[in-house]
């Protein structure tokens, strides 16, 4: 049985859930459980001042509803267990993911998964910018675990990402795979500008229709199907991401880069305009 | 009176006797590869080729079969691949082999991939192979991480040999053996042909010698003092008259069957499809197994718990 | 008359290396923020009375080497966002200031935290002149802290055309002029002429003491020399304050040493000497050791100097240096962010993140080195305890030294867990000695303030400002720095058990020496002429300072 929390909070200043986790919750009476202390704004609140709490967090699962596009940090630095989420999500979701599934069926804010060490993080709907990105300053970003986007990300997915695979089915934005250290990012829709821009290493798939322009500082390899791409190919089929399936045959147009970086990078692209 | 010279008793399978005695077996290290090529014939290619000279550990660094294969959809990398089972006795053994192997065998062949088939290894049991071989790409190697797998991705000439970093071991099961007696050769072979591809059906074993088949069934020990095996003189049917032997009046010619497995459970269940794949073919008039008297090996595969 | 407003520690045990008071049971009386002698009249009463029984009690520490306030400070804070973000805040409340920590705190957890291991003096080691009012103005959000700063002008081009002309007066009026204008306790000398050269060419620097510095024709050996000398002259309390050339890199011990000849017995404090002690050769760190040895020998026999150590400890920090090469130069070898700054005229700056590793040989040994520093030298008054504030290390650390320094089955315990090579390559594994709780009072407070020339800090003695610290004794002497059972700051206490109750306000400390005013003008013209902001925009006035105290020319 899972512990549900149905948000009915109407604030216009962000509200802040960081710290419940299944992890924290799993030994937690409900009483406990309703005064965990979370931020409106700047004031802090017991938890059921804003959701109503029912069920039990001893199996590790959490069910949120409601429209929480305002409610941020959800699932943020999570350990073990499961979180389903029914409804937008504001910003910050898994960041700092260490192990567990969250699942959110819509969309979600700026800084989905950033930083995600472990686990899965599925978002269902679309993302915004800067998904599984390192925060600013830091020297990287995402160390392991799987981020998957069946609709549209913004910019900057996978920034400075060290490790762990991020799939967006739909489009992303500029930058993606922005100071790239090494990983694994595939968009299966258009992209932006100046994907892989300073990549070390890593693998960026940019499987859109639209063949996108890339950096003069990316060389042709040639032209060829990489095994690993079925690997991975296959991981994000049976996560249920959909995609074009012809990806599975087909050869994919390598380049080698970002030269003024390490350069071990690759960037894959389709071989020819494909009609959508 | 009381028979002179004590033998077994024997069991009855339909017409054939089957000897009540024990084939011995040993633990064993063992690995799966799984081995995928742009066609089901490369795969087996690839295969054939890591298996060769690898039929016992008595001389050869290892023992290795085809397991089976795999259909496309099943491997990794969603090509169609061949599962090969390697055996050794000790997990350095293993992993010095196997690096050997994929390196002159599965690396070399054409559009091949080689990806682990054993899974839940704690990470001390695990042996390297690709991060064995990685350095052939001269630094121009690449590493994908996937979860817990490392994939080496080795530039060659046909593109990128991929080969996992980590392979899981289990300790196994070596040695797993039944020998069937024929009223001729090519009766005895054809009862033997028959129990290995019911053998083969199997999962979790595989058969390291030709065919799956010995025609030198051996003995411990030797009248030469170096020799540490010799021919199984019992089994032999032109020493009949000269040795004590164990064939029965009509029995011509026998075959050994030796299979190696990831489990007990799965050498004896092959073990039992065997045995009666063989007693169901014609003009078999004996099926036994080899043991050292039960005191070296710790796997005892009972015929009596296979009819 | 009325009777002073006193208030009595009583019974603790007393430990005043200054005036040779070694683990007595003494009470300490004070009035008006000094320590006085207790009254003659038997009958009188103190005010507040403080039972220090079974106590241990000390003068405030000082800290005379660290980087806390300033231009490069604060590029620094703003440089590690993702220090900030994991370190836990210090919230706002009634008494105190919001802050936040990673290994460049912002300016009031500064003051709190230090106060909070029971430091009441801490110095600003690198200020550039033209920054110094920035650093001022951070001192006055630094609560807690007496403090001061020592001012670049080992690249200064004033200083650097006065050797170039041979003109000692004018280097020694000008220095006076400088100290009074920035408000500044001391010169600094930052890899003297290196830097001038750093900012002239690319990857430029000094490789020893008789290098040429570009545009100047003039030796680091000469710049040296004057100061050494013009510092004399001047009677600053604190001698020339040394961060030599070659900073990090092997073999620079040979610089280090012909810095230490070249002083020709002139007094000269020599800065986080722990960098400077390193053997090896051709930038190769293959051969990386320690030469501690060598250099303390020459240390214990020339009283005129005085070193403080620059402890590296294990774990992430930030460097932060007027040594631009050194910043570059890092890294380089670490692939941080770096910011390099050029302060026109008088300095330069390198900032980078560095992580030190116990699994890596070389910081291993920079750790070892920087003990042994503590345990060759003979006469504690001459070596004071440094992390070099942030660049070794945070201040926090401080208690883990003491540690270190005091118990030797611990000092192996953190060697076990480093590279076998640091066995070879130093003397740490076969020094035996351990410091006693004196020896500890003597490089934390005491000898700093001897060594700054400070009367009336580092020690219990009538006159002193009551700056004291008040230790619950324990076998853990980590345990026992870390947290003060109370600070008490000019009379007042101010931290308990760890609380911060009363966040008074420091005064400055600074010098004025005299100087020939007329050669004003040639520096006035000077400036006048290259300066990119108004001759009288440049003093720092009193107005900027919470209180100051003028601490007299010797």
């Amino acid at each position: 049985m899972p512990l549900k929390l149905s948000y009915f909070g109407d604030t216009s200043v962000p509200v802040e859930v960081e710290g419940l986790t299944p992890d924290w919750a799993c030994d937690k009476s409900p009483a406990e459980i309703e005064r965990f202390e979370i931020f409106e704004g700047n004031r802090k609140r017991p938890l059921a001042e804003m959701f109503r709490v029912s069920g039990s967090a001893t199996d590790r699962c959490f069910e949120w509803e409601g429209n929480l596009a305002g409610v941020h940090w959800i699932g943020a630095g999570m350990q073990t267990g499961e979180m389903h989420v029914h409804g937008p999500v504001g910003r910050h979701v898994g960041s700092g993911l260490r192990g567990g599934a969250i699942q959110i069926h819509g969309d979600a804010g700026d800084w989905a998964g950033a930083e995600l060490h472990g686990g899965l993080l599925h978002i269902h709907g679309s993302a915004a910018q800067m998904v599984g990105a390192a925060y600013r300053g830091a020297p990287k970003g995402m160390t392991g675990g799987m981020i998957l986007v069946d609709g549209d990300a913004g910019d900057e997915v996978g920034a400075a990402m060290r490790r762990g695979l991020i799939a967006v089915g739909g489009s992303a934005g500029d930058l993606v795979g922005f100071n790239m250290i090494a990983g694994t990012v595939l968009v299966f829709g258009d992209c932006g500008i100046r994907a892989g821009a300073n990549m070390r290493r890593g693998t960026v798939g940019l499987f859109g229709a639209a063949r996108p322009t890339l950096l003069p500082t990316f060389r042709f390899a040639t032209t060829i199907r990489p095994h690993v791409v079925n690997v991975l190919l296959r991981t994000v089929a049976a996560q249920g991401v959909k995609f074009d399936q012809r990806l599975l045959e087909e050869e994919f147009d390598i380049y080698h880069g970002d030269a003024v970086s390490v350069g071990r990078g690759e960037l894959l692209l389709r071989q020819v305009e494909v009609a959508v | 009176m009381a028979d002179p010279s004590p033998t077994p008793q024997t069991l009855k399978l339909g017409r054939v006797a089957v000897v009540d005695t024990f084939a011995e077996a040993f633990p064993i290290k063992a690995a799966r590869l799984i081995i995928t090529a742009d066609s089901q014939q490369w795969a087996d290619t690839a295969a054939t080729v890591l298996c060769g000279n690898a039929t016992s550990v008595i001389a050869c660094d290892i023992e290795a079969a085809i397991e089976r294969k795999i259909p496309a959809n099943e491997t990794p990398d969603g090509r169609p691949g061949t599962a090969v089972l390697a055996f050794a006795f000790t997990v350095d053994g293993l992993a010095k082999a196997l690096q050997n192997r994929v390196g002159q065998c599965v690396l070399t062949c054409p559009t091949t991939a080689c990806y682990n088939g054993l899974f839940d290894c704690p990470k001390e049991k695990q042996i390297r192979i690709g991060g064995g071989i990685r350095y052939f790409g001269d630094g121009f190697q690449r590493s994908k991480k996937l979860g817990d797998r490392r994939y080496w991705r080795i530039p060659v000439m046909d593109g990128e040999f991929t080969c996992e970093d980590y392979f899981g071991t289990v300790t196994g099961v070596a040695g797993g053996n039944l020998l069937i007696g024929g009223t001729s050769g090519t009766a005895a072979l054809r009862a033997t042909e028959a129990a290995v591809a019911a053998m083969r059906s199997c999962r979790d074993v595989a058969l390291p010698f030709p065919g799956g088949i010995v025609r030198s069934g051996s003995k411990v020990g030797s009248k030469y003092p170096k020799l540490k095996a010799s021919t199984n003189d019992a089994y032999c049917p032109t020493l009949r008259g000269d040795v004590a032997t164990e064939l029965p009046k009509d029995c011509r010619a026998v075959y050994e069957i030796v299979l190696d497995g990831l489990s007990f459970d799965a050498v004896q269940q092959a073990m039992r499809a065997g045995l009666h794949a063989a007693a169901a073919q014609p003009n078999v008039v004996m099926i036994t197994a080899g043991n050292y008297g039960g005191r070296l090996g710790k796997h005892h595969f009972h015929l009596r718990d296979l009819l | 008359m009325t009777q002073p407003d006193y208030t009595c520690i009583t019974g603790g045990t007393v430990y005043d290396p200054a005036n040779g008071i070694d683990g007595q049971v003494r009470d300490l009386w004070i009035a008006d923020g000094r320590i006085v002698a207790a009254p003659s009249d038997r009958a009188v009463r103190p005010n507040r009375e403080i039972d220090a029984r079974g106590l241990v009690v000390m003068p405030g520490g000082i800290d005379m080497h660290c980087h806390i306030a300033g231009p490069k400070v604060n590029v620094a804070r703003k440089m590690r966002p993702e220090e900030k973000r994991k370190a836990a805040p210090l919230h706002r409340t009634e008494l105190l200031r919001s802050g936040t920590m990673g290994s460049v705190p912002s300016t009031f957890a500064t003051g709190y935290k230090y106060a909070g291991l029971g430091y009441t003096t801490a110095f600003d080691a690198a200020i550039p002149p033209l920054g110094a009012r920035h650093a001022h103005e951070e001192f006055a959000d630094t609560p807690c802290l007496d403090k001061g700063i020592f001012v670049l002008v080992g690249n200064n081009h004033y200083v650097m055309q006065s050797l170039r002309k041979k003109e000692p007066q004018k280097l020694k009026a000008f220095l006076a002029w400088l100290l009074g204008a920035t408000k500044g306790f001391a010169p600094k000398l930052v890899n003297p002429g290196g830097v001038e050269v750093w900012k002239s060419r690319q990857n430029g620097n000094v490789e020893g003491l008789d290098s040429i510095v570009d545009n100047f024709g003039i030796t680091p050996r000469q710049i040296l020399r004057g100061v050494a000398q013009a510092t004399n002259e001047l009677g600053l309390p604190h001698a020339v304050h040394i961060h030599c050339n070659q900073l990090g890199m092997p073999g620079n011990w040979s610089t280090t040493l012909d810095t230490m000849q070249a002083l020709e017995g002139f007094r000269g404090h020599l800065t986080h000497i722990q960098f400077h002690s390193y053997g090896g050769g051709d930038a190769d760190e293959n051969t990386f050791n320690s030469k501690v040895a060598k250099l303390a020998e020459y240390v214990n026999a020339h009283p005129n100097i005085t070193v403080d150590v620059g402890q590296v400890l294990f774990g992430e920090t930030t460097s932060m240096t007027g040594d631009g090469p050194v910043g570059y130069y890092l890294s380089k070898v670490y692939g941080g962010k770096w910011f390099s700054g050029d302060t026109e005229m008088e300095a330069g700056c390198g900032i980078t993140p560095i992580k030190y590793k116990n699994k890596s040989l070389v910081h291993a040994l920079q750790l070892a080195i920087g003990l042994e520093w503590y345990l060759l030298v003979d006469d504690p008054w001459r070596v004071a305890m440094s992390t070099d504030h942030p660049n070794g290390g945070s201040f926090l650390a401080y208690p883990q030294i003491i540690r270190l320094l005091m118990d030797r089955t611990y000092r192996q315990d953190v060697l076990k867990a480093c590279p076998p090579q640091v066995r070879e390559r130093s003397t740490l594994y076969d020094l035996k000695r351990e410091y006693t709780l004196n020896e500890i009072a003597i490089i934390t407070r005491a000898g700093p303030a001897r060594m700054l020339g400070l009367k009336n800090k580092g020690h219990l003695g009538p006159g002193a400002d009551a700056d004291i610290t008040v230790y619950t004794p324990h076998d853990n002497k980590e345990t026992m720095f870390e947290l003060p059972r109370l600070v008490i700051k000019a009379g007042r206490v101010i931290v308990e058990q760890g609380e911060v109750r009363d966040p008074v306000d420091g005064k400055t400390l600074h010098v004025t020496p005299d100087y020939d005013r007329a050669i004003e003008t040639d520096i006035r013209s000077w400036f006048e002429q290259y300066y990119s902001i108004g001759w009288r925009n440049y003093p720092v006035d009193f107005d900027y300072l919470h209180a100051a105290e003028n601490v007299p020319t010797i």
